[in-house]
């Protein structure tokens, strides 16, 4: 029994299986401190909430007993917006340019011939159909299969 | 010419970056349990109106030189042929070729 007192073991146990487990450990009396588990169950769970509490208002943590799920981990997320932004390296095209300096009159050579073009098959009968106002409209609902 | 996958990922990160401290602040009040169902409940409904490129789940880090959306080395940003062809031609400062 004294086995069983010293080693923090619950008291609910029989006295043979408590000795049996520790006779191979029976040098442990002699041991100036006992390993913690053996005094960690010696404390009241009121002091070791009581020591969570301070714990808390010391180090500015909410104090969270029950761990009701609050959100916070939403808010104390680093926002990842900013370094999305910065992932691709910026890209300098002719059409920004113009567009950001509309006084320079540029022209994009290129998007001139593109219209150029369009207008030309248009002219033909050659464009893109108009687009449908409405779903009747739609080519696509009498198209023949 | 731009892929149309670049331009479609720098759409979802731009929605992302515009929007996202509207959507973590409905986020806390529809996962915090502390609040009333109800409440709840809204904030969930109003997480749900966000578009599709507004959660930042639609981002993918895409090849900066290509485009290619897959084999992705995320320390360099570079998909594993544009990664060889720029550290065969010495671009990429610490790698070199291993031979043993």
């Amino acid at each position: 029994m004294e086995i069983a007192v010293i080693s923090g073991t619950p008291l609910g146990q029989s006295d043979s299986i408590v000795a049996t487990a520790y006779v191979p450990n029976s040098l442990e009396f002699n041991a100036p401190n006992p390993p913690l588990h053996h005094t960690m169950a010696s404390i009241a769970p009121s002091r070791l909430a009581a020591l969570v509490k301070t714990r808390c208002a010391v180090f500015q943590t909410s104090y969270n007993p029950t761990s009701v799920r609050t959100g916070a981990k939403y808010l104390r997320a680093r926002l990842r917006g900013p370094s999305m932004m910065n992932y691709y390296p910026p890209t300098l095209s002719l059409s920004s340019v113009i567009r950001q300096f509309p006084e320079m009159e540029l022209v994009d050579a290129v998007e001139q011939q593109r219209l150029q073009d369009i207008e030309d098959r248009k002219k033909r009968g050659k464009g893109a159909p108009k687009k449908a106002k409405s779903k009747a409209d739609s080519r696509r609902t009498s198209r023949k299969r | 010419m731009t892929k149309i996958g670049v331009l479609r990922d720098i759409k979802a990160r731009k929605g992302v970056a515009a929007n996202e401290i509207a959507r973590r602040a409905y986020l806390f009040v529809a996962r915090n349990q502390t609040l009333p169902p109800q409440v709840r409940y809204q904030a969930q409904l109003q997480l749900n109106t966000f578009g599709r490129y507004t959660r930042p789940t639609t981002v993918k880090n895409r090849c900066t030189e290509s485009g290619r959306g897959r084999g992705i080395m995320s320390e360099f940003g570079l998909c594993r042929f544009q990664f060889r062809l720029k550290a065969l031609q010495g671009q990429i400062p610490g790698v070199q070729k291993a031979s043993w």
